[in-house]
Order: structure tokens, then C-alpha cells, then sequence
């Protein structure tokens, strides 16, 4: 219980540390003496890739994230090595692998979140929008407005169901009511949580199940309008039927996001991706279409994961 | 080994019991047929019901696999053409249960086989095949799935000569169409058990490589028809 109690505390500090420096960023800007803040470039998406595993594998488009020969260290010992991959706008991508093997580390160094771990390091390329996330000119709040995260426990706020997704949109500096009853309700569309709450937008987030407060969380990350959502194990702490609902969602949100996914599980992955990365050891060891990772993968090491012979 | 493929190894020795059952009650069938037994041709009809029930339990097994494991990868390829070599395995019993059948019409129009050496030829190709198919399933090699496939061609070969033999001799027979007709369906079985065998030799180039080496022709004129248009 205090464990559990602990880790729901920490991935909640997480979002708010991350949300409050946004804040906190965006306030400096303002400021009379503005951090240099390069706007990133606009996505050059030259063509929109279907929903299916069949589209996708037709489609050659630009990358919206393309890591080469990625490194992240955690003091002396690397997280992930010599990562290269790139993943593509509209799509899902999963990836899996067994404990330790760097997946989380990967996915949270596309927005950064990583900084927030001291004595920690970068090496590498890692891009979104062709702009490297880890040079020093980045800011981070446009960076995590155009890549949002989804975590593992739902992490709502302690405030109502509206001030939750309009905490975003507010931070953006729109204050006008009729605005944010548009994207409150927007984005609760978009996450399929407005017939369930429509008529009790002033509760407390906390009064929600599991399974809605986890799409609260999604439609207050979708707030911010990210081109790209990252979501760490995002059904783990939830039933199935929640869990149903959240990768339906996942397939819904995926004609217009760019979503990249890690679970442990391995159906969840075969169910919602068109793309799957298998890492071991921070080493990306498999990469391709979800359908030939679960039917035929070529490396030995992945097909023994998926089988459960290992890992 | 984890418990899934524990049950699959199981599975997969049950399907290769199966196989030798088949091919027993082929032999049987073959040498009835030969015998003029009745009595031993009506038995391998009988029979049949064994092979249909373990067909029934091998593909209840396979079902319940598939519910409750959710395989990847090896073991999804492997239950998928266990389900598929099931099936034909139980048709080729089948094929052989109708050879058995056939004895009474065989002792009826008084068919001598010593006036068809091509039948014996294609009763020893089409046992040859089967027995080739039931030790690759045991082994499950690929190498010699190729062989069974080619050998099939063989065996298409045999049957078109043996009716050409048959509508020659018997056709020109007053009273010689039945007798025709009860060959002919005996050498029709065993060409479609060629068919089969080949069938089954695919499946099990599936299993070891993914590939889907069926229709080959027919899936690459049709991804050629896809580019075109």
C-alpha cells in the first residue's frame, strides 16, 4: 500500500515538476531578459499514413522522430546504446523488452523527461521535427507541448475535471472562458470521456475510476495540441475493461497523433501498433511492422521474448 | 520449457501418432483392396471414427491454446498449421476409409488388378508420399517438404496414365463401365492424397520459415495485377 502510495506520489511529482517548469519557463519568457527560445520547426509530413499495418507499409513518409546512434547514461552505466530508428508521424509504435532493457529510458528521452534524474547524460542524435531534442538551444516547454506523456498510474491533478485539461491551454496564456469550454470539451471528445463526464465537469478528477482518470489524463495531455504522444505502460494500473477502453482510444487517437507506446504487455503491443521495437540490455535489437514482430520476427533473441522463453 | 510449450510438444506428438494411424489404415486399405477382403476394407471404414475423434481433440486442444496463451511468433505458427495438418490428415483418413469402402464394388465387377500395373504404382507412390509427410511431421523438416511436393507431381502423373489405361481397356468392355468408374474413384483417392500430402508439406515450410508458399503463381500474378492498376 505505501509503495503503491509512493509510486502514484512520484509519477505525479513527475507530471507536476514537469508541468510547473513549463510554467516556470514560460513565465522567464515573458520576462524582460526572454531565454533564447527557437520555435521547432514546423512537421514536414509529406504524406498522411493510414491507420492499418497495410497502409503503413506502403506509405514512405518522413520520420517525425529519427534517433541515430543514440546513448543515454545514467552516471557511468548506459541506459540505452547506439540507439537507431525512426518512427513515423500517425502511426503507433510499441516497444518492447524485458525489465531494464531501456524501453522507458528511450521513450523518455524523446520529451527530455530524463533531465529531471541527475547525472544523467545524452550522446547521439535524437530528433523530432529534424530538430535534435538535446541540444542546448531546446526549449523544453515547447518540447513537451509538441510531445506529450501519458504515465503509467493516472496522475490527475488534485483539481476539477475542467481545471485538469485546462491547466495546459491556460499555461499557453488563453484565458477566455468560451476557449477553454471549447478544448475542455474538445479534448475529452478526443479521449472518449465526454458522455461520461459531461455533466459533472467541476468534480474532483480524484472521484473518477481508474480507467476514466487515465483518459483524463490523456485529454489533458492532448490540451496542449502535441504532435506526438508518449505513453509509459499506460494501461498497467487499470482493469480490462479500462484497459479496453484506453486502446481504443490509442487506435482512434492515431489518425491524427504520432503515438509511441511501452508495455510489458505483449498482446497490448500486437493489438494497438502498427510498428514494434524490441529492445535488450538498451540495445534495440528488432525493429518492423507489428504484424511480421509477432508472426515471424527475424532476430532469435525477440522471438524467444515473445514467446516467453526468456526475459 | 514454459507450460505452453510443454502442451504444444504434446500436440504436435499426438498429430504424429495420428499420422502413422493414417498411414496404417492406407496400408490396410491398399492391401484390402488388393485382398478382395471385404471384411478387412469394412474395418478401416470403421476405424475411421478413432481417427475422427482424435482429429476433434486435437483441434479442441489447439483452440484452447490459442484462448488462453495468446502465442507469438513460433508456437502461433505452430498451433495454426497443427490445426491445418489436423484437418488433412483426417481427410486423407477419410480418402483411405472410402478405398476400404470401395473392396465390395472391387469383388462386385470382378476388377483384377494384375491387368493394372499403373495402379500398383500409384498405391506405392501415394504410400511412399504419406510416409515421407508423417516423418517430416515428426522431425518437422522443411528440406524434405520440398521433396514431398515435388514428388506430388509423380504421383498426378501416375493417375493420368492409369486412366488413360482404365477408359482403353475398360471403356471398350460391353458392361465395363462400372468397373471403370470403381477404379477410377480408387486412383482419384489417392491422387487427391498426393494433393494433400503437398498440402501439408507447405504448412510445415510455414512453420519453419513463415512463408506462404501456396500459390505461389497466383499471389505474385495478383501482386503484379495490384502494381499494375
Amino acid at each position: 500500500m505505501d509503495i503503491d502510495k509512493e509510486n502514484k506520489m512520484t509519477s505525479l511529482d513527475q507530471t507536476i515538476a514537469a508541468n510547473t517548469e513549463a510554467l516556470y519557463a514560460r513565465d522567464e519568457s515573458k520576462s524582460p531578459t526572454p531565454a533564447p527560445a527557437p520555435a521547432m520547426p514546423t512537421p514536414s509530413i509529406a504524406v498522411t499514413v493510414g491507420a492499418t499495418p497495410e497502409a503503413e507499409e506502403a506509405v514512405c513518409c518522413e520520420p517525425i522522430i529519427t534517433s541515430k546512434g543514440f546513448d543515454f547514461y545514467y552516471g557511468k552505466k548506459a541506459g540505452v546504446r547506439d540507439i537507431t530508428m525512426d518512427i513515423y508521424p500517425c502511426a503507433v509504435t510499441a516497444i518492447i523488452g524485458p525489465s531494464g532493457c531501456g524501453k522507458s529510458t528511450f521513450l523518455r528521452s524523446i520529451n527530455r523527461m530524463n533531465d529531471l534524474i541527475p547525472n544523467t547524460r545524452a550522446a547521439g542524435r535524437l530528433a523530432v521535427n529534424g530538430q535534435n531534442v538535446y541540444e542546448k538551444q531546446v526549449n523544453l516547454v515547447n518540447l513537451r507541448q509538441q510531445v506529450g506523456m501519458v504515465f503509467q498510474r493516472p496522475n490527475p491533478f488534485p483539481k476539477s475535471i475542467f481545471d485538469n485539461i485546462a491547466y495546459g491551454p491556460r499555461l499557453q496564456g488563453i484565458r477566455k472562458r468560451s476557449r477553454l469550454d471549447e478544448i475542455v470539451e474538445q479534448c475529452l471528445h478526443d479521449a472518449a470521456l465526454w458522455k461520461e463526464v459531461k455533466d459533472e465537469l467541476k468534480k474532483s478528477a480524484l472521484a473518477l475510476s481508474g480507467g476514466q482518470q487515465q483518459r483524463l489524463c490523456i485529454a489533458r495531455a492532448l490540451a496542449t495540441k502535441p504532435k506526438v504522444l508518449l505513453m509509459d505502460e499506460p494501461c498497467s494500473a487499470l482493469d480490462p475493461v479500462a484497459t479496453g477502453k484506453v486502446e481504443e482510444l490509442i487506435r482512434k487517437l492515431r489518425t491524427n497523433y504520432t503515438i509511441v507506446i511501452v508495455t510489458h504487455n505483449m498482446q497490448q503491443a500486437a493489438r494497438v501498433s502498427d510498428r514494434t521495437a524490441f529492445f535488450c540490455l538498451g540495445e534495440l535489437i528488432e525493429y518492423g511492422l507489428t504484424r511480421d514482430v509477432f508472426t515471424n520476427p527475424t532476430n532469435e533473441q525477440t522471438e524467444a521474448y515473445i514467446t516467453g522463453r526468456f526475459g | 520449457m514454459s507450460e505452453l510449450q510443454g502442451r504444444l510438444e504434446k500436440v504436435m506428438l499426438r498429430l504424429d501418432l495420428m499420422g502413422m494411424r493414417v498411414e496404417q489404415a492406407l496400408a490396410d486399405a491398399l492391401q484390402a483392396a488388393k485382398d478382395g477382403d471385404v471384411e478387412a476394407g469394412r474395418n478401416v471404414d470403421e476405424h475411421d471414427s478413432l481417427i475422427d475423434r482424435e482429429e476433434v481433440e486435437i483441434e479442441q486442444e489447439c483452440i484452447r491454446l490459442l484462448a488462453l496463451y495468446q502465442p507469438a511468433a513460433i508456437d502461433l505458427r505452430m498451433i495454426c498449421t497443427i490445426i491445418k495438418i489436423n484437418n488433412d490428415l483426417e481427410r486423407i483418413a477419410d480418402l483411405a476409409a472410402g478405398i476400404g469402402k470401395r473392396v465390395k464394388h472391387v469383388v462386385e465387377d470382378k476388377i483384377s488388378f494384375d491387368n493394372y500395373g499403373g495402379f500398383d504404382s500409384l498405391a506405392q507412390a501415394a504410400r511412399e508420399i504419406l510416409g515421407k509427410t508423417v516423418r517430416m511431421l515428426g522431425a518437422t523438416d522443411s528440406s524434405t517438404a520440398n521433396k514431398v511436393i515435388k514428388f506430388d507431381d509423380k504421383i498426378n502423373q501416375y493417375y493420368r496414365q492409369f486412366v488413360r489405361d482404365v477408359l482403353d481397356t475398360e471403356g471398350k468392355k460391353v458392361g465395363g463401365l462400372e468397373a471403370a468408374m470403381t477404379l477410377i474413384n480408387l486412383a482419384k483417392a489417392l491422387e487427391r492424397i498426393g494433393d494433400l500430402c503437398t498440402n501439408i508439406a507447405e504448412d510445415i515450410i510455414f512453420l519453419k520459415t513463415g512463408d506462404i508458399v501456396r500459390h505461389a503463381e497466383a499471389m505474385r500474378n495478383l501482386s503484379n495485377d495490384e502494381i499494375a492498376s
